[in-house]
């Protein structure tokens, strides 16, 4: 018998606390497909946990081999995504169609970029290697993220090099190559307005100053930071948030569910739900610290930076800490394609831990 | 590898995002709870209908009638040009008007703003029909309706929209914006009984701001009803005989102080539109009765008699010459009567008004014992009658004089002041209130106009008993009757067949125009039930159009059973 892991079930009830928030943000509480998020979200959670189970068995070598192929068939359907993919209401195109099932590529490309990743560094000696190696990384994010910038989907877009930097920071990068990253970031960010389009320099001077247009750009920030503030300690009840169930918070089945919990379960919610994730980050961490394998560390500590990576962006955003970039929750947002990379990062970090205690 | 170097790093982030929440949901909570509140909670006032206003038969004078008026939620039209397009090509109204009338009356989003006012029922039922007009609702709207428009213009008042410094003196009392305040009239004296108190509901709105439940709500509370002691067939009669020229008229019952009738003319119409009024030389807002300032002319010889006869300066047979005319020092003082009346005692004095006798009556009196009766006539102070602004009027003494105008008092003056001219300045409420202390036996009664408030009679006024004997009252109210039930009566033209009338002519001169034309008079002559003044600016002679216009009025009286 294995032994279970305890992050597991950590997940486990992360997932259980995603479908009761889900349920509170749906504007219909029915039995029906259509507006009942909760539901929707337990279908996924099958497609989901199935191939979560796949991840858990394969053995995670194989994993090794496959994964620049992985990785180069997810640069493909990014593209594909581009050439034919369908747009959203809001005009981003970033699904797929497949059959009925839409899905979104650029959630998986974290998972195999991590992978590519892993495997370009694991071979290398990184305290003595040199630029080529770095730049070498670098454009295995760069490639990805330029494709989905162009969706256009700034959150996922730029969270890949953090991911990216996480890696390298535990493959013992020098130090002194981290400062010359941050002094090219530093000039690079100012061109990178050029690139931006309209609405997200919006969205980046509304984060400077909520109030420029509180009823446009701005409504989201001020909206979700009110439905937290006004959770107080305690919270207004389950099912009794007055932001999110009489429509004042948008988005709240996905980029601000959080608010939503923060509403009805106050800080008491909120500081539990944070300490479970930061139980899942330490516990990912002390697998990757016990691997025996360059590429396991290597992967494990990258899956355990992008879920960190989000948790935190996602959260200091429904706060108004920073941007408002649309970068989902673990485990909370609602979202097919999410969840299911979710699971899959989750798989691949016991996968590695049961290689150990083995 | 680092990893426990990147444990670290992600570690502080998250006690990072829990300081975060400590703050905004610990610290900030009690702000952001009220702000959530403040999100979806709205209250919506219900104005409470004001009191009906009727005259003393139960016939309405003012009433507050519903229009059905098409307005906008301004939060809930999408395309404003298109649907003030579509509008007015339903309505026929200009849209660049429509516009306008929008701006104008913006406030909350939520609040609907009046477009089109008044529109008619079957145009009502279909636009609440259409569903391509969204934001759009037909509102009843309460208005002020006065039946009787002119007839009762300064009686009841108007309404009009709470002035910014009118609100901070009322606030207090639950004024707030845009009320509609009593201006004038009844309307003004009694706002607190007839406004009633504003309701309102308090709505749980959604984000968009529709209504997902009612908090609660409290009706409003319909003002008080008034009847008034007026008969509106007796003011219309009234208000028709006077044709707009300047002039005011009152009936009031001499032993109880209600006021039958109260027209000052000329008139506006509450109705309508008042501002081309604003600046007429007519001055049509003044209530002539109430706050308008005349001399009283041989009116006041009535008041003179009863203090001359009273402090003893003459008696009832005391007899003084007239010539036509007296003289002081090098001043003439004419009577009206070019040949003079002869030898004349009180009652014929009153009966032809003789100014020659009262000259003399006058100078045996002095300034200052008129002035002191006249007081008690209640010449020189308001008459706490319910309609606002009253004008208190003037009684000259020699004090006065000497303070005022560093003078002495002169003869010459006392002349004048004795046949109501000069200083002294009244108003015909005063001069009504004069006659029906005589005609009462001296009983000098507050009118008043308001009988019943909501269910509550109100007591009648309060009664003073002046200080008048028998004897003087007796030898007054003869004269009186003289001068309209006998030949050589001033006042003849007053009689009516059938009625028993008694009265005293007026006619104050201005100067550079026609003299002002008064009559006072009462009926029966033993306890009588009606008194009345009728002043005509610029009349004429008192002895004609005013005394007509009286018999007009007590013959009407009697077809209405009044007497």
């Amino acid at each position: 018998m294995r032994k279970r892991d305890p992050l597991f079930w950590t997940v486990l009830l992360l997932c259980f606390l995603g479908l009761l928030s889900l349920y509170s943000a749906s504007p219909d509480r029915s039995f029906s497909l259509r507006g009942n998020f909760a539901l929707r979200q337990c279908l996924w959670m099958i497609v989901a946990f199935s191939l979560f189970w796949v991840t858990f068995s394969v053995d995670y070598k194989k994993f090794y081999d496959l994964a620049y192929l992985l990785y180069g068939m997810n640069v493909l359907l990014l593209v594909l995504v581009l050439l034919l993919g369908r747009a959203t209401r809001l005009g981003a195109q970033r699904w797929l169609g497949v059959g009925p099932f839409a899905f979104q590529p650029s959630e998986f490309i974290k998972i195999t970029l991590v992978l590519a990743a892993a495997r370009f560094l694991s071979g290398k000696d990184l305290h003595a290697c040199g630029w080529r190696t770095l730049l070498g990384a670098f454009l295995l994010a760069a490639f990805p993220a330029l494709l989905i910038l162009k969706e256009p989907h700034l959150g996922t877009s730029l969270i890949l090099f953090p991911i990216l930097l996480g890696m390298l920071y535990a493959a013992n990068l020098r130090r002194d190559f981290f400062l010359w990253i941050l002094f090219m970031a530093l000039i690079v960010s100012p061109l990178g307005w050029f690139i931006l389009k309209e609405y997200q320099k919006n969205r980046l001077l509304i984060f400077i100053n909520p109030n420029l247009d509180p009823l446009g750009a701005g409504y989201s920030v001020i909206q979700s930071r009110i439905s937290l503030g006004s959770g107080w300690l305690f919270g207004k009840g389950y099912l009794s948030g007055t932001q999110s169930q009489l429509n004042f918070l948008p988005e709240r089945h996905t980029d601000f569910i959080f608010s939503v919990i923060g509403e009805e379960w106050g800080f008491l919610g909120t500081s539990f739900l944070i300490f479970l994730y930061l139980f899942l980050v330490k516990r990912g961490l002390a697998i990757a610290a016990r691997a025996r394998e360059a590429f396991a560390q290597l992967v494990v500590a990258g899956l355990t930076t992008l879920l960190a990576g989000h948790i935190f962006v996602n959260i200091a955003m429904t706060m108004g800490f920073l941007p408002v970039v649309g970068l989902p929750l673990p485990f909370l947002s609602y979202g097919g394609s999410w969840l299911t990379s979710c699971l899959i990062s989750v798989a691949l970090i016991l996968n590695v831990g049961t290689e150990h205690s083995r | 590898m680092r990893i426990r170097h990147l444990e670290k790093i992600l570690s502080s982030l998250f006690f990072l995002l829990l300081l975060g929440l400590l703050i905004l949901q610990v610290f900030q909570g009690k702000s952001y709870r009220l702000q959530s509140q403040g999100n979806i909670i709205r209250l919506i006032p219900m104005p409470a209908p004001r009191g009906e206003i009727s005259d003393r038969n139960g016939v309405l004078l003012a009433d507050t009638h519903l229009t059905l008026d098409l307005a906008l939620i301004p939060q809930e039209t999408k395309n404003l040009n298109a649907l003030v397009e579509k509008l007015s090509r339903i309505l026929g109204v200009d849209r660049e008007r429509m516009f306008q009338v929008y701006a104008k009356g913006l406030s909350a989003p939520f609040t609907p703003v009046p477009v089109v006012k008044d529109i008619s029922k079957e145009m009502a039922i279909s636009l609440e029909e259409r569903r391509d007009l969204p934001g759009t609702v037909v509102m009843n709207t309460p208005h002020r309706r006065y039946l009787y428009g002119i007839e009762t213009a300064h009686l009841l008042g108007r309404l009009g929209e709470i002035d910014p410094w009118e609100l901070e003196r009322l606030r207090p009392y639950g004024y707030k914006m845009k009320d509609l305040l009593g201006q004038g009239g009844i309307e003004e004296s009694f706002d607190n009984y007839l406004r009633g108190e504003d309701g309102g509901v308090q709505l749980k709105v959604n984000n968009k701001g529709f209504k997902v439940e009612t908090l609660g709500s409290r009706r409003p509370v319909k003002g008080k009803d008034l009847a008034l002691t007026l008969d509106i067939r007796l003011q219309g009669f009234i208000t028709s005989l006077l044709q707009g020229r300047p002039s005011a008229v009152c009936v009031m019952n001499p032993q109880t102080g209600e006021i039958l009738a109260l027209a000052s003319s000329p008139s506006f119409d509450p109705n309508g539109d008042i501002s081309p009024l604003l600046h007429s030389q007519e001055r049509p807002f003044l209530n002539r009765v109430t706050q308008g300032l005349y001399p009283p002319g041989s009116t006041f010889k009535v008041a003179i008699a009863a203090t001359a006869l009273e402090t003893r300066k003459i008696g009832e047979q005391t007899s003084f010459f007239c010539p036509g005319s007296l003289t002081l020092g090098k001043d003439q003082f004419d009577c009206w009567r070019e040949g003079g009346h002869g030898e004349q005692r009180l009652i014929g004095a009153l009966q032809h008004s003789c100014n020659v006798f009262f000259y003399h009556a006058g100078l045996l009196t002095g300034p200052d014992l008129i002035a002191e009766y006249a007081r008690f006539f209640g010449f020189g102070e308001k008459s706490s009658l319910e309609l606002p602004h009253e004008a208190k009027g003037f009684v000259p003494n020699s004090l006065w004089k000497r303070l005022a105008k560093r003078e002495r008092w002169y003869d010459g003056e006392t002349v004048n002041f004795a046949i109501g001219q000069g200083y002294l300045t009244v108003t015909p409420l005063q001069v009504l209130r004069m006659a029906s202390a005589i005609a009462t036996d001296g009983k000098l009664v507050d009118p008043y106009l308001v009988k019943r408030i909501g269910v509550l009679e109100t007591k009648a006024g309060k009664t003073r008993h002046l200080p008048l004997s028998k004897k003087t009252l007796a030898a007054i109210q003869e004269g009186m009757f003289l001068v309209v039930n006998s030949d050589e009566g001033t006042g003849r033209y007053a009689a009516v067949p059938g009625l028993e009338i008694a009265g005293k002519t007026g006619t104050a001169q201005v100067h550079g125009k026609a003299p002002h034309a008064w009559f006072v008079g009462y009926s029966p002559s033993r306890d009588p039930r009606a008194s009345l003044v009728v002043f005509m600016e610029h009349g004429g002679k008192g002895g004609l159009v005013a005394s007509q216009i009286a018999a007009s009025i007590f013959q009407k009286m009697k077809e209405l059973e009044l007497l």
